[in-house]
């Protein structure tokens, strides 16, 4: 962006315009008046490389969370006691998810034959290779004997609507 | 079932003892006990028997009971009659118990009135409004009224089979004259426990003014008797009331669209969770109502998914009570508590009802299938049109959203096939696209 502007003003220098045109201008505030940004370390005069930030080993540990410190956070457990809020916490997590919802699914899961699915399955791949093998028909048309079944005459049924 | 049964008990014994949080676990080892008797079809002359019916809504009263205690930790920690309140509890799980796997209907009726008890003495004593004797008082007679025909119903039912037991309902009924009348007379007490539209009112302002548990067990598991009930009579009308089907589920569908429009209304989160919980109710209803074996079975997955979303949902409106002393619908909570932001959307995009769409088509497979060219067409295309919309998107968000939608292009392609392997797919896209989806608006608010 900078380097366009440049060129542009070069142009229009060269082309005539003899007023002071702003070719230097840098958009980077060199005023040492106290900023907005919040500059942890600022120094006023040269900066100085490298500009790093140290920390202590005591902070090191804390950032890490290998201090243990007097303020805690609950749960939701217990308001009083640190121990109260985990071991509950801990107690009813693996209660509902380990104990109900993970060992649960694998119950479900792994029942015996459920509602005998799998030998409706397997029976019904049996019956078909048999008649199969026996050249009968695979569904019987007349599976209830129609000599068995009463049907009311026209005078009973009369207006009664069929549903089928 | 009797070990189960003296189990309860010794829970019912063991809340005089000054324990709370123990019960979560003998609950869940007890529902875990209840897993097994998932291959069990004893429908024997017995007092008790279990169907896959009775199975689900049981591990559902398991559940939401163990829920219902982790929500009142506070109750404990504050002193304030937590005995009591685990002594309510496990009477309420007892009542269900017996409700739900009873095999004689005058039984069915004793404990279905039953578990009103509980759920009053928990409104009562653990609400937190002056308002809610006027909804426990709203709850108790509504559904007392529109029992009674339930019970002089079971009366003659019981003349007409010879007997009270749920397993001489399925020789169904033969009788031409008056059926629809004697039928919606020993529905309506389970049209207004689901509740149907017009006999809805008791809901919101029981849920409203319940605690967050007493909301839990209301929408989880008590309008679910409602359901349970309608399935087992339905059994014993069968085709004779064929013809009553579009009331069902006009009643169902077109109510649970009225009171959709009434939830966009809402300034209370917990009045709208209640108002989409009659929503869904309805939907169920109007599976019933379609008198097919798929109608039948989605009635009883909207039963176990509603109860554990809409739990979940109440939960999550008794956080935000608890730190802002109302619950009203307040923004901005990615920015405080984003875990449980995400929690919330998670349930609000299951209430949203990803599997909805695919009970809505269940019962009218037949009579639409012409539409699935169009379904399919407008699925894919769609989809694709807006994948191109989403190269363009900048914003992280609208990016998401616009990927949403061409997901649920394919969700619905898919399902527009009629086939089993479409079906199946399009059910897998959903929850698919709910976790993934849900996990991306997640990050991008984190971003």
């Amino acid at each position: 962006m900078a380097s366009l502007w440049r060129v542009s003003s070069s142009l229009l220098s060269r082309l005539g315009g003899k007023q002071a045109l702003a070719t230097s201008i840098r958009c980077v505030s060199t005023s040492t008046d106290k900023k907005d940004i919040i500059d942890a370390n600022v120094t006023t005069g040269p900066i100085q490389e490298p500009h790093r930030v140290t920390l202590s080993p005591e902070a090191k540990q804390k950032l890490r969370g290998e201090v243990k410190t007097d303020q805690w956070q609950s749960f939701g457990w217990s308001i009083e006691s640190e121990a109260e809020d985990r071991r509950l916490m801990h107690y009813v997590f693996f209660c509902t998810v380990s104990c109900g919802i993970v060992l649960g699914s694998l119950i479900w899961a792994y029942l015996p034959d459920a509602r005998g699915l799998d030998w409706a399955h397997r029976e019904a791949y049996l019956q078909l290779h048999l008649r199969e093998s026996e050249g009968r028909p695979l569904l019987d048309p007349n599976l209830i004997d129609p000599a068995l079944i009463e049907l009311p005459s026209d005078e009973e049924l009369g207006d009664t609507k069929i549903i089928i | 079932m009797l070990k189960f049964i003296s189990l309860i008990f010794g829970l019912l014994i063991m809340s005089f003892l000054n324990e709370f949080m123990t019960f979560i676990s003998y609950l869940v080892f007890l529902g875990l006990g209840w897993l097994f008797m998932y291959n069990s079809n004893l429908v024997s002359m017995s007092y008790f028997s279990c169907d896959s019916l009775s199975w689900f809504m049981v591990i559902l009263t398991f559940w939401i009971i163990v829920l219902m205690l982790l929500s009142s930790h506070s109750y404990k920690v504050t002193n304030f009659f937590y005995q009591k309140f685990t002594f309510v509890l496990m009477l309420m799980l007892l009542l269900l118990f017996f409700t739900f796997t009873c095999s004689d209907l005058l039984s069915f009726y004793i404990f279905f009135e039953g578990s009103l008890i509980p759920i009053y003495l928990l409104i009562v004593g653990w609400g937190y409004q002056p308002e809610r004797l006027q909804a426990g008082i709203y709850l108790l007679l509504y559904t007392i009224f529109a029992s009674l025909p339930l019970l002089i119903s079971i009366f003659f039912v019981g003349d007409y089979v010879g007997g009270f037991s749920m397993s001489l309902l399925s020789f169904g009924c033969d009788e031409s004259m008056w059926v629809s009348f004697w039928f919606m007379f020993s529905i309506f007490a389970f049209l207004v426990k689901l509740p149907a539209f017009y006999v809805h009112l008791w809901l919101p302002k029981a849920h409203v003014e319940a605690p967050v548990s007493g909301s839990m067990m209301l929408a989880g598991v008590l309008l679910k008797l409602g359901c349970y009930g309608l399935m087992r009579f339905m059994m014993f009308f069968q085709g004779k009331v064929a013809f009553l089907s579009s009331v069902l589920v006009s009643l169902g569908l077109m109510g649970g669209l009225a009171v959709s429009f009434i939830c966009l209304r809402q300034v209370d989160l917990k009045a709208l969770i209640a108002y989409s919980s009659v929503s869904h109710m309805g939907l169920a209803l109007g599976g019933l109502g379609s008198w097919g074996l798929w109608g039948y079975s989605s009635c009883l997955y909207t039963c176990v998914a509603h109860g554990l979303c809409s739990s979940g949902l109440f939960f999550l409106s008794g956080v935000i009570y608890e730190r802002e002393s109302r619950s009203w619908y307040y923004k901005g909570y990615l920015e405080i508590m984003p875990s449980m932001a995400f929690d919330d959307l998670f349930y609000c995009i299951g209430n949203i009802g990803s599997l909805w769409f695919m009970r809505f088509m269940m019962f009218f497979q037949g009579k639409v299938a012409f539409l699935s060219s169009v379904l399919v067409s407008l699925g894919l295309m769609g989809g694709l049109a807006v994948s191109f919309i989403c190269l363009r998107q900048v914003d992280l968000k609208a990016l998401i959203a616009y990927s949403s939608v061409s997901h649920m292009g394919l969700a619905l392609g898919g399902l527009g096939s009629w086939g089993l392997w479409g079906y199946s797919s399009c059910l897998y896209t959903c929850v698919a696209h709910g976790l993934c989806s849900s996990g991306l608006f997640f990050l991008s608010g984190v971003i």
